[in-house]
């Protein structure tokens, strides 16, 4: 009996590694070919050997990365509101279940609702500023957990210690919370930045475009990114384009990697001990 | 004529509705040192807390009575509490190191207190440190954290921090209780010296450090409901020696607590 729980949970385990190494292989193997310089720094083309990418890529960077800073800016200020200045119990669970709630509503939901009120109700239209507001309030339930958890790391006798030396409500988040509590929060938030690159459904919704052959520059530009590129892709019939979404897929990962490795380094490079005393 | 720095009449602390501690009245003589004893969970702390206001900060906590600082109740309307703490300094149990470098540390309660000039913020850290005999044991690595130093030596930089911000009294809540015997020693040590500048008032579980350092016992005892009372207070000898109360003279010959 031990043995076959034993046997069925190792298998839950290499199940699914086993599948994504595939998969990761079988990517590699179609799409490596077609990464070149002019592919990375190209313009999408009707011809598949021509094609490139760069358009995308911006339009990808720039969603992530505005929406990483918006939404970890709201996380941040909402967890400190939580941790030191709501004192009724009731209001804090009040605030974690719409927290909940709000990561279990469906992605399309919010491109939807970020679409009809950023995008027409304020005139933003259909531009990555549209683009980035709503996801940055898609990931905020995973950026609010990790800087919540950041700061609740925080020891309370810490923060006595601190107001016992004089400082105010808001000296203890000014020298205390943030500066240490801020690494952390934002290696926690990598989840968030991996969420907002992945996403197509609200940007489909949003942007609706799945192809565009120009750079967006300015925030009320046109925009696609990398994931919706590669639905547009793989919704084709001939194989080549099957390629170039692995290809896409990538370019993808070595974003979001690139992502993880200077989170790491970040996490090293400013980590710190806290005790509970 | 001595003066009195701080005077509790009818001081009693609630808990969430639970009263820990009943009608304190107490003077605090300057320059000396208090000891405050008696078993566990008769409000020790809960005093403390309620002499500089750090009761304000738990949830639940409700002081009812008046506590005088140098003539002024400190729970009047309109007091600054930010200001009562740097002039009422703390010192908690275990030693609460910011995960900051040793001089960080000291300087944290100048900086949030807007101390701007390094010149004086490096002085003030400097001579925290040799008040509280830990400079020649950090000088040459300031820069380094600080939970490099042994358990000891974070307590004495806790004290070296609280003494940075120039306050008036200093409570002290058991800080010795995770201390080795030598260590021990350095702080008190270190006490006996500060009381010539300041009012120390320490909570102790050790009868023989209130023996060895205090020159006022405030004996604190649980009542039948379980609520601690100031029972006996007094100059340490006769406390200690020839206590009033029989709870004091059982307490303090071993019987209870």
């Amino acid at each position: 009996m031990d043995r076959t729980v034993k046997y069925a949970s190792l298998a839950t385990l290499i199940i699914p590694i086993a599948i994504l190494t595939i998969f990761f292989i079988q990517v590699f193997i179609d799409g490596s070919k077609h990464i070149d310089l002019g592919f990375i720094l190209g313009s999408p083309s009707y011809d598949p050997g021509e094609t490139g990418i760069l358009p995308v890529i911006i339009g990808s960077i720039y969603i992530v990365g505005l929406s990483s800073i918006i939404s970890f800016l709201l996380g941040l200020g909402l967890s400190i509101y939580i941790v030191e200045f709501v004192e009724n119990e009731r209001i804090r669970d009040l605030v974690y279940f719409v927290i909940d709630m709000l990561a279990g509503v469906p992605s399309v939901v919010y491109g939807l609702v970020g679409l009809g009120f950023i995008g027409y109700v304020l005139g933003a239209g259909r531009s990555i500023l549209t683009g980035a507001i709503t996801m940055s309030f898609l990931i905020l339930p995973l950026t609010v957990v990790a800087t919540l958890e950041a700061f609740r790391s925080i020891p309370e006798s810490l923060k006595m210690t601190a107001y016992s030396l004089g400082a105010s409500r808001q000296e203890v988040v000014t020298n205390l919370l943030i500066p240490l509590g801020l690494s952390r929060a934002l290696t926690g938030s990598i989840l968030a930045v991996a969420r907002a690159l992945g996403e197509a459904a609200p940007i489909l919704v949003i942007s609706g475009l799945l192809f565009t052959k120009t750079i967006p520059l300015s925030l009320f530009d046109e925009f696609t990114v990398l994931p919706l590129y590669i639905f547009n892709l793989v919704t084709r019939p001939q194989p080549i384009y099957r390629e170039l979404a692995s290809a896409v897929i990538i370019v993808l990962i070595a974003i979001f990697m690139l992502v993880s490795i200077t989170s790491i380094y970040f996490r090293l490079r400013y980590s710190y001990r806290l005790y509970e005393v | 004529m001595v003066n009195i720095v701080i005077k509790t009449v009818g001081l009693t602390v609630y808990y969430g509705g639970r009263k820990v501690l009943e009608d304190v009245n107490v003077d605090i003589f300057e320059n000396s040192i208090s000891a405050v004893i008696g078993p566990s969970g008769t409000g020790k702390s809960s005093f403390l807390r309620s002499l500089n206001r750090l009761n304000d900060l738990i949830p639940g906590a409700k002081v009812v009575g008046e506590v005088y600082y140098r003539g002024k109740n400190i729970y009047d309307e309109g007091v600054n509490v930010y200001l009562i703490r740097t002039r009422i300094g703390m010192v908690f149990q275990r030693p609460t190191i910011f995960p900051m470098s040793i001089y960080e540390n000291v300087a944290f309660g100048l900086r949030i207190n807007n101390v701007k000039d390094e010149d004086v913020i490096y002085k003030r850290v400097r001579n925290a440190l040799v008040m509280a005999a830990l400079w020649d044991e950090v000088k040459d690595r300031l820069e380094e954290s600080a939970y490099n130093l042994s358990t000891g030596q974070q307590q004495r930089l806790c004290l070296a921090r609280t003494l940075a911000i120039e306050p008036d009294v200093l409570l002290l809540d058991e800080p010795t209780s995770y201390l080795d015997p030598k260590s021990t020693k350095k702080i008190e040590d270190v006490l006996l010296k500060l009381k010539n500048s300041y009012t120390i008032i320490i909570v102790t579980h050790s009868l023989s450090q209130a023996r060895r350092i205090s020159d006022y016992v405030l004996v604190f005892m649980p009542d039948d409901d379980n609520v601690g009372k100031l029972i006996e207070y007094g100059p340490s000898p006769q406390v200690l020696n020839s206590p009033v109360d029989p709870k004091t003279r059982e307490y303090v010959e071993g019987l209870i607590g």
